[in-house]
């Protein structure tokens, strides 16, 4: 490993990254996810660092940072899908709605109903699209069948898929392009009415077509959902997000407004991420 | 360089050679058992065989009892040894995948998996045979279950590991408790290896003699019931090959083709299986 401060501050041939952030300008929101303190561990190596932020709602916050700098670990986090494997461990508190969801007694369904989670690859499951929907729909509410097809409706409108796949409902989702599965996997996940969605570099896997129309519908979504996107793709976060989060091993360097955080950071480790000296 | 060239083009070649040859070598023997089994065995190969049983000596007659033995002790073997297994397998790969006891099932089931065939005969005569005071179909679909297990278990424990754990996040990510997790998407994920599995160990406990012969001890007559003694391709197949009569080597052959194109028939089964689940 290089030194730290040597890695900042090489000179490097590539010319910088031009990033033109949106010009949102929104209020300061309620806060929905509050963060305190929160430490990180993968057996003994510590992957997050006393992090604390207020992820505020109804707005994108994006996450940026180089690899395994903790972004996606903190989602991880908030859903604790973490807890499937025994090695790994949060400490600290990640409060939803005035309680603290890491504390054991928190049901991990409730959590989870409230917390969705898209991931970097889509992963549609084998069945129809009408079941991959509806499939945690049913769990959580007891609704009549006419209920639950208006709320795969619903939720595929959402997602922006329903044109294309209204005519196939029965028809197995792995036949669907990337980015159809990938809106699937967001229709499934909206349909049961979560507040939060993480999205974990939920179009990296995607060709940009796919990745623009994503992006708009996360544009469109905010207004129902808080959004928490970790991406590397910088001008992705600057397109989409109001807030940002620069992540840097392990530790939160900056957050604020995405537009201040692109045009005007405060930290050096920030200036020289977005202008593309490292990571 | 050609000389480069010339190398790996004779590299190339000879590979090929070696692996064409190593492939006519097996297909030999297969179809050299086939061939064998069928010429012996021909006379014998007519509707009698599937419709009377077997005969005293110096008649004629066919394997009727036979095959009705070894479908039935083959089904019971199913019903006992796949929900077991495929629960065993769940838990090694799903709930007790980080758990020691799951690493010491696994050991085990290992021992289990490579254990001779003979030794499960004999296991399972004194737990079922000795006790019962009689040999009976049930000790003998008994023992070809307790064959059957490992291979079932180990299949799914494998094919559940295969299941991506994307896929297993992703659904854990709905909230879905594990159970639901397991019955509904993963259970489906790993459908295709698990049959192909299934399918395999069927075809292995389809040939086995040693097992039976101290449990379901074999039949001349027709008994359609699984609590006496009951007869089977494999043990007829061994009984009438070191007998001195004539018919009874033709049937023995008569049945080792069966016995051996069913078995070939379940492995082209399981690739066509394979196949759709992509």
């Amino acid at each position: 490993m290089m030194d730290e401060t040597a890695m900042y501050h090489q000179p490097t041939e590539t010319t910088p990254l031009r990033i033109i952030p949106n010009r949102d300008n929104t209020p300061d929101g309620a806060t929905q996810v509050a963060i305190r303190q929160l430490n990180f561990f993968y057996g003994k190596s510590r992957a997050l660092n006393d992090v604390s932020v207020n992820v505020p709602a109804n707005a994108v916050t994006a996450i940026i940072g180089p690899s395994g700098c903790g972004k996606s670990t903190l989602l991880r986090a908030i859903n604790r899908i973490y807890e499937l494997y025994p090695d790994q461990r949060a400490e600290g508190e990640i409060e939803i709605d005035g309680r603290n969801v890491l504390d054991r007694t928190y049901p991990l369904s409730d959590l989870r109903r409230k917390v969705g989670m898209v991931f970097q690859k889509p992963t549609p499951f084998a069945s129809s699209i009408r079941n991959n929907v509806g499939f945690a729909l049913s769990y959580y509410e007891r609704l009549s069948k006419s209920e639950i097809n208006d709320r795969i409706e619903d939720a595929l409108k959402q997602a922006a898929l329903w044109d294309e796949v209204k005519d196939k409902l029965n028809q197995s989702a792995l036949g669907l392009s990337g980015g159809q599965q990938q809106r699937l996997c967001i229709a499934r996940t909206i349909a049961v009415k979560p507040e939060i969605l993480l999205l974990d570099e939920a179009t990296s896997a995607l060709d940009p077509i796919s990745t623009a129309k994503i992006e708009e519908l996360v544009h469109e979504l905010r207004e129902t959902f808080t959004i928490l996107i970790v991406t590397h793709n910088m001008q992705q976060a600057a397109r989409v997000s109001q807030r940002t989060a620069f992540f840097h091993m392990g530790e939160l360097v900056e957050f604020g407004r995405t537009r201040d955080i692109f045009t005007n950071p405060v930290q050096q480790r920030t200036q020289d991420y977005i202008t593309g000296r490292f990571g | 360089m050609p000389s480069r060239l010339l190398t790996r083009r004779l590299a190339d070649w000879l590979a090929f050679l070696f692996a064409s040859a190593a492939t006519l070598f097996g297909l030999f023997w297969l179809f050299w058992i086939l061939w064998t089994t069928l010429a012996h065995g021909f006379a014998a190969l007519n509707g009698r065989l599937f419709t009377e049983m077997t005969p005293p000596p110096g008649s004629e007659g066919g394997l009727l009892n036979a095959f009705y033995g070894s479908l039935a002790m083959i089904l019971l073997a199913l019903v006992i040894g796949t929900p077991l297994g495929i629960a065993a397998g769940t838990y090694l790969a799903e709930n007790g995948r980080y758990s020691r006891l799951a690493k010491m099932v696994s050991f085990l089931n290992d021992v289990l998996l490579s254990a001779p065939s003979i030794v499960i005969g004999l296991f399972v005569y004194e737990l079922a045979v000795v006790p019962a005071g009689r040999f009976s179909g049930y000790a003998g679909a008994l023992a070809l279950a307790l064959i059957l297990l490992p291979i079932v278990v180990r299949t799914s424990d494998e094919a559940l590991r295969l299941v991506p754990d994307q896929m297993r996040e992703a659904a854990f990510a709905l909230g879905i408790p594990r159970w639901r997790v397991t019955s509904r998407i993963l259970y489906k994920a790993a459908a295709t290896a698990i049959s192909t599995g299934i399918l395999l160990g069927v075809a292995r406990i389809a040939g086995e003699t040693a097992p039976l012969l101290f449990t379901a001890l074999g039949n001349q007559f027709w008994s359609a019931q699984l609590n006496q003694p009951l007869a089977s391709v494999p043990v007829v197949i061994f009984q009438y090959a070191m007998s001195p009569y004539d018919e009874w080597h033709t049937l023995a052959w008569a049945g080792a083709f069966i016995l051996t194109v069913f078995v070939l028939g379940l492995n082209l089964a399981v690739r066509v299986v394979a196949r759709r689940g992509k």
